[in-house]
């Protein structure tokens, strides 16, 4: 079974821009995550358009020094260990749906 | 498929004791019992004081508007109320800055600690993992490939680990067991802490002393 990973961030400037307001990830295509500041969490993902050099990013903000336990959030919604669902809501801002605790914002760029 | 991740935290916070005299603190070379890198820039780390007793008058205005704080509360200070030359960070004394300074008392718990940035905690997937070298006799390299690009030519993702030399006989394999273990870990995937500020995962008591990450 494919799994995917769902954000929202409907304050983005638009969704052909930068900034993307939805996206929805394979799980697949999840190539890690690293501590990019005090209160954010990185995570990467393959190009949407398949380009090998570039990557794009969801970046979850959250509260300062929680970054093992956002990790540990996102690597079970990967693997789907709570509720076996291929679609994983992880930061739905639109519907206010944060799956993870402390989370409180997502801003998605895209490489391409 | 169900896919670990490998969690790698650099380690990186001191604490003091204020005694007395000029409020500097010496942060301990990278290697050692605190911290992974070196410190070079104030704003690379947040700086807490939790005061021993009440104080009316102790704290800038940014902290306390009368000065006032209760026995225990912990502030973090501003940029602009610290300073760095070399390893030394300095808190301002309120005479120096009324705004951002903090007068200590004896007593006074001063944290230092690094705030993150990108190569200081991250998690790598265990199916991008590729290698696991000795470089030295006292330095082995993970290698994984990079989270942000999907090119051959592309940098690695790479985690350095500096330890004791036993001329490659022990440490090194045991350190690529441990790998193996983290990689292994949980059958249904999952975050494996691999080296967590050196004091939870599956390689700590393995002899490793400084960890350096380095994202492409």
């Amino acid at each position: 079974m494919e799994k995917y990973l769902y954000f929202t961030n409907p304050n983005a400037t638009a969704i052909d821009g930068d900034e993307g307001e939805l996206a929805m990830y394979s799980t697949a295509s999840f190539s890690g995550m690293f501590a990019s500041a005090a209160t954010t969490t990185t995570l990467q993902f393959r190009a949407r358009d398949g380009a090998a050099t570039n990557d794009d990013t969801v970046i979850l903000t959250h509260a300062d020094g929680d970054h093992r336990a956002v990790m540990a959030a996102v690597a079970s919604m990967v693997n789907a260990e709570k509720n076996n669902n291929s679609f994983q809501v992880v930061s739905d801002k639109e519907n206010s749906i944060f799956n993870i605790n402390g989370v409180t914002a997502c801003a998605i760029t895209s490489a391409d | 498929m169900k896919t670990n991740f490998l969690h790698f935290k650099e380690q990186g916070s001191q604490t003091f004791t204020y005694v007395s005299g000029g409020q500097t603190f010496t942060l301990a070379d990278a290697g050692g019992a605190n911290f992974d890198e070196d410190i070079a820039a104030d704003i690379r780390v947040k700086v807490n004081v939790t005061f021993i007793g009440p104080e009316t008058s102790n704290c800038g205005s940014t902290y306390s508007g009368d000065g006032a704080v209760v026995a225990g509360e912990t502030i973090t200070i501003t940029d602009a109320g610290k300073s760095i030359s070399g390893a030394v960070i300095t808190i301002l004394a309120i005479s120096a800055d009324s705004t951002n300074g903090v007068n200590l008392s004896a007593g006074d718990i001063i944290t230092i600690t690094t705030i993150p940035i990108k190569g200081t905690q991250c998690a790598l997937r265990a199916d991008r993992f590729l290698s696991v070298l000795a470089t030295a006799d006292d330095t082995t390299v993970i290698t994984f490939k990079a989270m942000n690009t999907h090119s051959a030519a592309g940098a690695d993702d790479i985690v350095t680990l500096t330890h004791a030399d036993d001329n490659g006989a022990l440490i090194a394999k045991n350190l690529s067991t441990a790998i193996d273990e983290a990689i292994n870990a949980n059958a249904n995937g999952g975050l494996i802490d691999v080296i967590d500020s050196h004091n939870k995962g599956t390689m700590v008591g393995l002899g490793v002393t400084r960890m350096i990450i380095t994202l492409a």
